[in-house]
């Protein structure tokens, strides 16, 4: 008799083969076409509220691994949140405005003003923006990230735009905006101010140059000395390597605590460091002796003479001073050092500023004026020589601030500028309480951030650009104040903005605002910042859109560059208007590099392409990567890295698979209730229940590499190399009914349920294609539900306790240890073939006497016998934590069951079915066979 | 044309099933969980299922699709019914009954479909651990009004090759 059609062997349409790259677009156009991210939105509408804030990525250029980074880890946050029981809305932006679009359109179509006029040149940059976001907005959606792509927030929609300019008169309204000469990072060739984002440090090869400046007062300069009488030859000296700054010169400082000494030498006395004379001397090229000593706060107000011009320059005192190189004194210009303009600040309020943002000197400026200032410095040198004030002068490579669009060394240049003022309304100090309500993850988050907010200098807002939102203010001619009605105009001027984007304010006429004052006002054209404008998207989206909630939002989460960007901005932003972060936790991630560790380039041809990985391996191998990597640090890929992932995936798949196969003919209504189940099934239901607990508090905690390691081992030690493993007898050769068989289902069941929600927020493709194959699904996808339910922890009077399970666990293992050699020799094929004795002390042989009759279905051989006798000599013994069990295997030598390859002594004792046992008998033909264990 | 229409008074039938159908189905979404029996008689329990295409299972997988075949076949298989009713006299109840249950089932069902994408099932019946597939008002419908014409069927079948052979 053909026994083929009594066996339930497994059955699933579900693939074995994944191929990706063809099927998840498929899956993409099945969720546009049902609208999966509002039916998700509509389903969890009742739920509590979880923002995660999708920083603004810029709407240039395809996109690089490092966005995918970004992009699936919000996805994963945003998804295992709607998991965990939150409404999740993700809205994804773009930053539109800046220099790079302005760049890009510049080539195309020339400068402003020279083929189009800042109106139409806007508008390109517009069109150019939105082309941008197309692209990238596709391969966004290509890695299965859910969220609003149809109606993202884009920084230059009128409705942003418009948003911007409300924050920043909030900003205004509260004081912290404040106009000032500052020096600012200028670029001659940008002919702006930049951002300390867009700065980049090169090296640059300059002159170096001793300058000597003649004291005044040579009774001052005796006494701070402690001398008698007058010292009327000395001088002191500087060192720079910036000579074209020495027009500029307003004063030299000295360090307050630092020790100076007076040097008699042929030209001479010099006022040098103490420390630095030798090395100064030895520069010079000259002798000398020390002929007193004294602090530099002595020395404060002995003042010194420019060394060209007529007028005197102040010997101050300052921090910034040290006497680690140069000659301990430093010559402060005020326009063109940060530090030297806050100590000159100090002593004077006025600030020399003969360098126009062309790069030349003021027409006006005697002796140099209308040269370029590096072709100045040769001829400012040898004017030093021709004055006899060159003390040395050599060439000196170093690493200085260069524009990040031209490559070209910057200055700091003191300009009219808008500023974010850290310190008028103790923006600092709030700010700095706002950073501990914030929980940093990783936790040296915080420390970053706080350094660069207690050390930043004011944040200089105003740029001078065309693609920009304005900073829409009518200020006083010649004070440079804010017209008195600014607070109630800004707001007016961002209501025209949202009806006509920002053209509204370039083409406003004053006239109609100022009406008689039109003389004494000008309009202000500068633009504001970038950081500013995405900084301030709390204001302009969260607070704008109805369905995102109240801030502070949940989690912004970007690379760990961000502390000086979107991070730094969205918070000093925050802290301006509303007196607190915007945000309630800050996540950051590392770079991706290769596998070496090396940064990703073009001509190191170690480049991972997303958009080539969807095309060769799929976006979920490449989601379980992002996944399976620790993102706290940097995040190695590579294609051999890759590889590696996708045979985890596969293993992942197959599983699912396996279990699919064998829910062939079940449906819920087949479910066995849990305290009906087998124990092994009930064990592995507890197993689930413990891993999902574990599962969803690194969700929780934002630790996915942690849930890969764990769902992956399940999958292939729990299931693969145990469960189903010995599940197999029972879902074969039971009947369909029988309770055991439903129970093993059940059991599958309830873990696929809860399997496929665990790997939902990462492998999202393979996960919806797994569910659409679940008996009986309620929801289209996982993406509906919340974490299982249907699991339990085992109860407490348990059969199968963790200790009883611990020594099955361990005669498994000395079992598949004694069968190695048999099957080695071919002695056995399958352990079927053997039997084995278990040799057991009387205790352990106590408590597995309930079970004894089936535990050869767990060791998966014909016959298993328990005994308490003395183990003999060649017996496997395993051991652990001083327990040791004993087996010892033989080929069994009873006839072979053709239905359940059993080797049993009653097989052919049924006269109708003489090929098989008489368990398979019943099965076949009886009430169907009983299980109590596994 | 009044006359011509008349048998589709019947279709109050069709109404009244279909109202049964949709009221047994609100009540199973507001106080079921989906998927966990509750016990009613022996070998009954109401079970909640969504059904997204059951016996097709080829394309239960296939995202999308399955919504839209059985919208199209449904509808259609809905459409030649009414037409059949329409040629049959409003008299002749014995195959007026049968055709207005299943219209009624037809659409009951089709209305799940075409609002939630798939059908909702509540009546799980069983002997022991055989369970029947679960189903619901407007499945019994189709059914009783399938086998009600098969028996017609047969029958006037029957009576027909009878009256033929009674002929002299
Ligand atoms: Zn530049
Ligand atoms: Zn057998």
């Amino acid at each position: 008799m053909d026994y083929k059609n009594t066996i339930s062997l497994p059955v699933t349409d579900f693939p074995m083969k994944a191929d990706l790259p063809q099927r998840e677009p498929n899956r993409l156009a099945e969720w546009a076409a049902s609208d999966r991210y509002h039916a998700i939105q509509k389903h969890a509408a009742d739920r509590p509220m979880f923002v995660l804030h999708d920083g603004p990525p810029y709407a240039n250029g395809d996109i690089h691994i490092g966005h995918a980074v970004n992009k699936i880890l919000k996805d994963i946050v945003v998804k295992s949140r709607l998991l965990a029981g939150f409404r999740a809305p993700y809205v994804p932006g773009w930053d539109c405005h800046g220099l790079p679009i302005e760049v890009a359109v510049e080539k195309k179509h020339g400068k402003v003003g020279q083929k189009l006029d800042a109106r139409a040149f806007r508008a390109e940059c517009r069109r150019y923006a939105a082309e941008q976001i197309d692209r990238q907005r596709e391969d966004f959606k290509r890695l299965g990230v859910l969220g609003e792509w149809e109606n993202p927030y884009r920084t230059m929609d009128y409705a942003y735009e418009a948003g911007i300019v409300r924050s920043l008169a909030r900003i205004v309204d509260r004081g912290h905006v404040v106009r000032g000469f500052k020096p600012v990072h200028w670029c001659f060739d940008c002919q702006s101010a930049l951002a300390e984002a867009e700065i980049e440090y090169g090296n640059k090869r300059d002159p170096a140059i001793d300058v000597a400046f003649k004291f005044i007062d040579g009774k001052k300069l005796a006494g701070a000395f402690g001398l008698e009488g007058s010292i009327d030859d000395a001088s002191l000296a500087i060192w720079t390597t910036t000579p074209w700054t020495l027009p500029a010169n307003q004063a030299v400082a000295v360090g307050a605590e630092l020790v100076y000494a007076l040097v008699k030498t042929a030209r001479g006395h010099l006022l040098l460091a103490e420390s630095l004379v030798e090395s100064c001397l030895l520069r010079f090229g000259m002798s000398g002796e020390i002929v007193a000593t004294t602090t530099g706060a002595r020395l404060e107000r002995c003042d010194v003479q420019h060394p060209f011009y007529d007028r005197v320059s102040l010997l101050i005192l300052s921090d910034h001073v040290s006497a680690a190189d140069g000659t301990g004194l430093v010559h402060c210009a005020p326009a063109y050092g940060v530090e030297d303009f806050h100590a000159v600040k100090r002593y004077s309020s006025e600030v020399l500023n003969p360098v126009g943002g062309d790069s030349r000197y003021a027409a006006d400026l005697p002796l140099f004026g209308g040269q370029r200032i590096k072709d100045a410095n040769p001829h400012i040198i040898a004017l030093l020589q021709e004055r006899g004030a060159l003390l040395s002068s050599t060439e000196f490579d170093h690493s200085v601030a260069h524009c990040w669009r031209h490559k070209t060394p910057t200055i700091f240049r003191a300009t009219p500028q808008w500023f974010i003022s850290m310190d008028a309304a103790s923006l600092r100090k709030d700010a700095l309480s706002a950073i501990d309500t914030v929980r940093w993850i990783p936790d040296w988050g915080r420390e970053r951030i706080y350094g660069m907010i207690e050390n930043r200098p004011d944040w200089c807002i105003s740029r001078q650009r065309t693609w920009g939102v304005p900073i829409p203010l009518f200020v006083d001619r010649e004070r440079q104040l804010p017209h008195p009605r600014t607070g109630e105009w800004m707001l007016a001027v961002a209501d025209k903005i949202e009806q006509g984007g920002i053209d509204a304010w370039f083409d406003l006429d004053a006239n109609d605002w100022l009406g008689a004052d039109v003389d004494r006002y000008e309009k202000v054209t500068d633009t504001l910042d970038v950081w500013f404008e995405s900084g301030v998207s709390h204001s302009a989206v969260v607070c704008s859109r109805d369905n995102l909630g109240e801030l502070p939002v949940d989690i912004y989460l970007e690379g760990s560059d961000q502390h000086r960007g979107w991070f730094h901005s969205a918070l000093l932003t925050g802290v301006a208007m509303y007196g607190a972060a915007p945000y309630r936790q800050v996540l950051t991630h590392g770079f991706t590099v290769d596998a070496q560790g090396k940064k990703m380039s073009k001509s190191a041809g170690n480049v991972v392409a997303p958009q080539q990985v969807m095309k060769s391996l799929g976006a979920d191998v490449l989601r379980l990567w992002v996944a399976a990597t620790d993102y706290r640090a940097e995040m190695s890929v590579s294609d051999e890295i890759l590889k590696r992932v996708s045979e985890s995936y596969r293993r992942i798949r197959n599983t699912c698979r396996y279990l699919l196969a064998n829910l062939n003919g079940f449906e819920p209504q087949n479910a066995v209730a849990l305290d009906q189940m087998l124990p092994l099934d009930r064990y592995l239901i507890g197993q689930a229940h413990a891993l999902q607990q574990k599962v969803i508090a690194a969700y929780d905690s934002y630790q996915f590499h942690q849930i890969y390691q764990d769902v992956h081992a399940f999958c292939a030690i729990e299931l693969g190399a145990f469960y189903l493993d010995v599940l197999k007898d029972r879902m074969y050769t039971l009947q369909r009914d029988s309770l055991a068989r439903r129970s093993g289902q059940t059991a599958m069941w309830h873990v696929l349920e809860a399997l496929t929600r665990w790997i939902a927020p990462i492998l999202s493709f393979t996960a919806d294609e797994i569910w659409s194959y679940m008996p009986a699904r309620e929801h289209p996808s996982p993406l509906f539900h919340t974490w299982y339910e249907q699991l339990a922890p085992v109860p407490s009077d348990f059969g199968l306790n963790a200790a009883t399970m611990a020594l099955l666990m361990q005669i498994r293992e000395a079992t598949q240890l004694a069968l190695e050699p048999l099957r080695r020799d071919k002695a056995i094929g399958s352990g079927l073939d053997a039997e084995v004795d278990v040799h057991l002390s009387a205790l352990q042989a106590d408590a597995l006497r309930p079970m004894a009759n089936e535990l050869k279905f767990l060791l998966i051989v014909s016959r298993a016998t328990i005994t308490t006798e003395t183990a003999p000599a060649g017996a496997t013994v395993v051991e652990r934590e001083g327990i040791s069990v004993a087996v010892a295997p033989r080929v069994s030598v009873a006839a072979k069951c053709v239905r359940c390859w059993h080797h049993v002594d009653d097989v052919g004792t049924h006269p109708d079915h003489p090929e098989i046992c008489g368990r398979c008998v019943e099965n076949v033909v009886g009430e169907g066979e009983v299980r109590a264990w596994f | 044309m009044t006359a011509r229409l008349a048998s589709y008074a019947w279709l109050w039938l069709s109404a009244v099933m279909i109202a049964l159908d949709q009221w047994t189905k609100a009540i199973a979404v507001e106080h079921l969980i989906y998927a966990q029996p509750v016990p009613v008689l022996p070998g009954l329990n109401w079970t909640l299922i969504h059904n997204y295409g059951g016996a097709f299972s080829f394309l239960s997988h296939q995202p999308g699709w399955q919504k839209w075949f059985f919208l199209i076949v449904a509808s259609a298989v809905t459409l030649g019914l009414m037409e059949w009713l329409r040629r049959t006299p409003r008299s002749n109840w014995i195959l007026c009954l049968p055709l207005s249950l299943l219209i009624g089932g037809a659409i009951g069902n089709l209305i799940d479909r075409a609002s939630l994408g798939y059908v909702i099932d509540f009546v799980d019946v069983y002997y022991q651990t055989h369970h029947w597939p679960v189903f619901n008002v407007a499945d019994s419908c189709v059914t009783v009004g399938i086998v009600w014409l098969i028996c017609y069927e047969i029958f006037s079948k029957e009576a027909r090759t009878e009256r033929q052979n009674g002929k002299p």
